[in-house]
Parts: structure tokens; C-alpha cells; sequence
């Protein structure tokens, strides 16, 4: 390969990765999270820890929640019904004063207490993708250029990789720092490289309408015509209606649904223009069996209950595209998938580290005290080890802040996220202003604050792993400690060696110069 | 439970074709203290190890589907490999024996029955 063309990637690897570097590792980091965003959820809303029904309840039972979105004058209604992730049901709208959410107990189906939370499904998810930068969709168009970047990253780092097949395996724990990170780098690089690609590649197709236009215009008169055939809602196009008319028995509407899938259970219900002459009552089909996100959609009449769509196969783009979406959202039970899924992911996160510390490692000697060293270090400090301490403040909020807690006016739930953001703002200084030291001093910050969290859980809970590890249905719970807490020995680990590192640096005898091994 | 035990051999059928694929090369053969492989049998074995491969393929296909297969031997493929290469880094001796195997000599070929009759 031409030398100037390696060196030109080498560039372009380099500059993309120091600048979109941190913006790459929020995504990674909050896309391993959201693998779990469920789990977490039942972590963080202690009401909804409820062991599974033994019977489904009837789909009349959520009616009073229906009319309350009536008489809210919701523009929709809907229902998301237990399954073996999550044991509770939940019904959301939105009215005048905004979104409304509740979960219900899968037994008597009452309403449980808010805890007063975002979640993991409320706030690492959608930071993930919009990075909860909503001011003109910039968060979204922030990511979509991130994950250019990245494709871009994937393929210059195969180009510069000098000895890709000779060193595939290639891992030397024992070697200098630089050497070791820059292994690290590569490894989890380019074994990881599959990962890399089709979580990108098919991040960019989900939000491809943003992004990409002018296909859309193309092919459709108006880009709602393309949200309607890609997400089967073409029954979604009606007028407004007027207000007033009945909605018709949801078991009933259920059963012809029912019928048509010979005996399957739908996900989702949603009633659109609930109690308007136009409403619609739609049943989406589980697809937890198959990794194609293949929406299903029986939709009625919600005035008269009568058949109005059952949607026929998708054409082949549309069903590749669902494969895509199923790809990366995940939406599939399977456990074993899903762990690969959240390690793969930790080691996508471990490569944009490792390529922002060896960049500071094999600048140090000669450009530490420089300005833009200095930003490149904090920058990193914060987006690498930040916002894990970030994300760990968020949990730990959650366990302190008292049910109904609001300060100045600002509800419980916002309150974490502003902790989430006040420590993640705290850490970027730390960085700026006290580079000393700091990896040592993040990495144990960490492992106090990742114990910490799971202590916290069993003293406001009384759930500790012995108790949530004995029963099925708290094991989402019990994991999320075993993992806080395995986090906590590492990040010490690391800590511990990073510390011991440092010590011996200051205290080994300098060589001549030109005497270097 | 019983559906998970067929991941547990799925994840060694990659590892062992991984092992074996890294086993191939000079450092790694060094760092087990084993010598090095003619090319002839490095060839041989890397065969071997990409047949592994793929009947690990077929493997999760069979036993899963083509999208759910897919999906896990594509993601066990990079964990696997990435294992075998913090071993490598870590503990290479444990590899040692397998590396000692590989270089064994193959067995001599039995005499057929046409040849018994000629050295007759």
C-alpha cells in the first residue's frame, strides 16, 4: 500500500477519533446500557419488583387508565403488557400538561407508586441516540455524525493497522504502557470489528429519514408515508374526528386479533384518538422470537370495532430494514444475545478509550504541558471515566432522593438527571484543572460510587444479591448488583495498578539519554 | 436450562478453532515454547480450524435460526477470539499442550492390500 495514503488514513484516524472521540464513547457507553435499559428499570423503580401473574389480566381491566386519556383529550392511548422481561404493565399517553406514564400490577392490576424516575428506558436511551440535545435536533444530527466518523475510524484503522493478520492475537500485557494500550486498541478493534460495523452501519439506517433524506422524498410523496409503511401504522391516516364516541371492548377487538395470529399474544395496544368518531384500537404482535423488528398490526375501529388492516408482507427493503432495526434494537428475547450483546459492547467502549489514551501516552513526553495536550486530557478524563461516575451518581441519586422530592420547583425525576449532569460537568474539571493523577483518582471514585450504588439498593430496599439471586423474578435486580459490583473490584484493580504504575515511574532511576531500551 | 448447555460447546468449538489458528504463528508457538510449524502442517491446521469455524456456523444455525445463529456465532466469534488472545497474553502455557500436539508427527499411513502384494 502506498505510504502517503497509509499516512493520509493514519490523519484521518488520529484527528477524527481525538475530536469525535467522546461523543463515540457516550453513544457506545449509553447504547451497553439501554441492552439492559429494562433491567435497569426494575433496579431503579423498586414498586415494579413484583413476581409474574399467574394469568394474564383482561385487556378491560386497564379501561379506567383509557379513560382517563379521554378526558385528558389524548391524541393516544397505550399499553405496553407484561412479558418475561418486565412483570408489570404500563400504560402511556400524553396530555395538555405532557407525558403521562404509569405502571400496573400485573395481579390486581392497580396502579403502583411513581417512583419518580426517568429510568434507564426514560434517559440512557434516548441519550443514546439524541444525546438530550433537542434544540433544532442537534443531538440527533450530532450522533448520525459520530457514527460516520466511526464507519470512517473502522475502515482507516484496518488501512493503518500495519500487521493486522500477524498480530491478530497479539497481546502484551507485560510490555510498556504504550504498547499495552496500543494492543488493547487493536485488539479490541479488530476482533471486534464485525460489532463495530453492523451496529453503526445499522444505527445510521434507523435514523436514515433524518439523515439521508432525499431517498425518502423520492420514493414517497411526504416522509409520513415512509414512517407509515416502515412501522406498519398506515392506519394511523385519518382525520381528527369529533369527540364523544364510545370505544368499543378492547377483549373483544383482541379476540378477532387473536384469531388471525392463530393464538398469539399481542405486545402493545394503542388506542389512537381514544373516545373520537375516527379512533383506531391497533394490536402489536410480539416478535421476541425473531430478530426481525416484523410489526405485525391488526387495527380496528375503535367506534364500531370493525376490521379496518391487517398490514400484508413487507416489501424486501422494508423487511431488510426491519432486520436492521432488530439488529440494534434488541427487541428479541435472548439472554445469551444479549450478554454478548452488553460485553461487545463494553469492548467497543475499551477500543475509543484505549484510542484516547494511547494518542495522550505518545504525546506526553514531549507535548504534556502544551494547550491543547492539557484539553485532549481533561476531554478525555471526562468522557471516558466521567461518565461512567456520571451514570453512577444517577443510580445513586435514585436510591437517596426521597419518594416526591423536589428542590426549587424541580420534580424527583429531574433532579437525578441534573446530578447525572452536575458530576459529569465536575469530572471535566477535575480533568482540566487537577490532570494529576486523575486516572487513578477517577478509577477509584468509581469503584467507591459502583459499591456504593449496590449497598444503597439493599439498605432502601432490603433486596441484597442473596435474596434477589434465590428468586426468578428479582434476578434482573440481583444481575445489576453482581454487575456493580464486579465493576467496583475492577475499576479498584485498576486503580490499585495504575497507582502502583505511577509509584514506580517516580521512583526507578532515570536512564542516561541514548541509553534507552 | 437445558437450551443453554448447547452455547457451552458452541463457545468451545470457536475457541478451539481460535487456539488453533493462533497456534499457527511464530510468536505465539514461541511463547508456549514449542517450535515452529513446517508450513505444510500450519496449512493443514488452519484448515482444520476454519472447518471448525464453519461447523460451528451451521452449529447455531440448525440449532437456532438463520437470523438468531447468525447473530450469536458472529458475536461469540469475536469474544472467543478475543479470549484466546488475553490467554495468549496472560498465560500462554496453557496452550502449551495443544501447541505440543499440533506439532506432532501424524501417524504412518497403513500399507495397503496392493502394496503388501508388490513387496511380496
Amino acid at each position: 500500500m502506498e505510504p502517503d495514503f497509509r499516512r493520509a488514513m493514519g490523519w484521518l484516524h488520529t484527528w477524527s477519533g481525538v475530536v469525535l472521540g467522546c461523543i463515540l464513547f457516550a453513544i457506545f457507553w449509553m447504547g451497553t446500557l439501554s441492552v439492559f435499559d429494562i433491567e435497569i428499570d426494575q433496579w431503579m423503580k423498586p414498586a415494579t419488583r413484583l413476581p409474574p401473574a399467574a394469568q394474564a389480566l383482561p385487556l378491560e381491566s386497564f379501561r379506567p387508565s383509557l379513560n382517563e386519556a379521554i378526558a385528558a383529550r389524548a391524541p393516544f392511548w397505550n399499553v405496553e403488557l407484561p412479558n418475561d422481561r418486565q412483570s408489570v404493565a404500563s400504560v402511556h399517553y400524553r396530555s395538555k400538561s405532557g407525558a403521562v406514564s404509569h405502571d400496573i400490577d400485573p395481579v390486581s392490576g392497580h396502579v403502583l407508586p411513581d417512583t419518580g424516575t426517568l429510568g434507564a428506558s426514560g434517559f440512557i436511551f434516548p441519550f443514546h441516540y439524541t444525546l438530550h440535545i433537542k434544540l433544532m435536533n442537534l443531538g440527533e444530527w450530532l450522533v448520525g455524525l459520530a457514527s460516520m466518523a466511526m464507519l470512517v475510524l473502522c475502515v482507516s484503522g484496518v488501512i493503518i493497522h500495519r500487521k493486522i493478520f500477524a498480530e491478530f492475537f497479539t497481546f502484551r500485557p507485560r510490555k510498556q504502557s504504550r504498547r499495552l494500550l496500543l494492543d488493547l486498541h487493536n485488539l479490541s478493534g479488530v476482533l471486534g470489528l464485525p460489532f463495530h460495523i453492523i451496529l453503526t452501519f445499522s444505527g445510521l439506517t434507523i435514523l436514515g429519514a433524518t439523515f439521508f433524506p432525499t431517498g425518502i422524498k423520492t420514493l414517497y410523496p411526504s416522509p409520513r408515508g415512509y414512517f407509515y409503511e416502515a412501522n406498519s401504522l398506515s392506519f394511523l391516516n385519518t382525520k381528527p374526528g369529533q369527540p364523544g364516541a364510545p370505544v368499543v371492548s378492547l377483549d373483544e377487538t383482541f379476540k378477532q386479533a387473536n384469531a388471525l395470529w392463530g393464538g398469539d399474544r399481542p405486545e402493545t395496544v394503542l388506542v389512537f384518538n381514544p373516545g373520537k368518531t375516527t379512533g383506531r384500537i391497533a394490536f402489536f404482535r410480539s416478535t421476541e422470537q425473531q430478530v426481525v423488528m416484523n410489526r405485525d398490526v391488526v387495527a380496528f375501529s375503535s367506534t364500531t370495532g370493525e376490521l379496518l388492516s391487517h398490514p400484508p408482507a413487507p416489501r424486501p427493503i422494508i423487511r431488510a430494514q426491519r432486520f436492521l432495526s432488530g439488529l440494534h434494537f434488541i427487541h428479541f428475547h435472548h439472554w445469551v444475545l444479549r450478554w454478548l450483546y452488553f460485553v461487545l459492547g463494553l469492548g467497543s467502549c475499551c477500543m475509543i478509550a484505549t484510542g484516547y489514551l494511547f494518542w495522550q501516552e505518545s504525546r506526553r513526553a514531549r507535548q504534556a504541558g502544551t494547550f491543547g495536550f492539557r484539553l485532549v486530557e481533561g476531554l478525555s478524563a471526562g468522557s471516558i471515566t466521567g461518565i461512567i461516575i456520571a451514570t453512577l451518581a444517577f443510580f445513586i441519586s435514585n436510591r437517596l432522593l426521597l419518594p416526591g422530592a423536589h428542590i426549587l420547583g424541580v420534580e424527583r425525576a429531574a433532579l437525578e438527571v441534573w446530578c447525572f449532569y452536575l458530576v459529569w460537568l465536575a469530572t471535566f474539571l477535575h480533568g482540566w484543572f487537577w490532570p494529576r493523577g486523575i486516572w487513578v483518582s477517577q478509577s477509584a471514585a468509581i469503584s467507591i460510587l459502583a459499591a456504593l450504588a449496590a449497598v444503597l439498593n439493599w439498605l432502601t430496599t432490603g433486596d441484597h444479591p442473596l435474596h434477589t439471586l434465590s428468586h426468578r423474578y428479582l434476578w434482573p435486580v440481583g444481575g445489576m448488583d453482581l454487575v456493580l459490583l464486579a465493576g467496583s473490584a475492577l475499576a479498584l484493580l485498576t486503580a490499585i495498578r495504575l497507582a502502583r504504575r505511577k509509584q514506580n515511574a517516580t521512583t526507578a532511576p532515570r536512564q542516561p539519554a541514548g541509553k534507552t531500551t | 436450562m437445558a437450551a443453554y448447555l448447547f452455547y457451552l460447546p458452541l463457545g468451545l468449538c470457536l475457541f478451539m478453532a481460535f487456539a488453533l489458528l493462533a497456534l499457527t504463528q511464530f510468536t505465539h508457538r514461541r511463547a508456549t515454547g514449542t517450535a515452529e510449524l513446517s508450513t505444510q502442517r500450519a496449512r493443514l491446521i488452519r484448515l482444520v480450524a476454519t472447518a471448525l469455524l464453519l461447523f460451528a456456523l451451521t452449529g447455531a444455525i440448525k440449532h437456532e435460526n438463520s437470523g438468531f445463529g447468525g447473530l450469536l456465532w458472529a458475536g461469540l466469534l469475536s469474544l472467543c477470539a478475543c479470549t484466546v488472545a488475553l490467554l495468549l497474553g496472560w498465560c500462554p502455557q496453557i496452550f502449551s499442550p495443544l501447541a505440543r500436539l499440533m506439532a506432532k508427527p501424524l501417524p504412518p499411513e497403513r500399507p495397503t492390500g496392493k502394496t503388501e502384494t508388490t513387496l511380496r
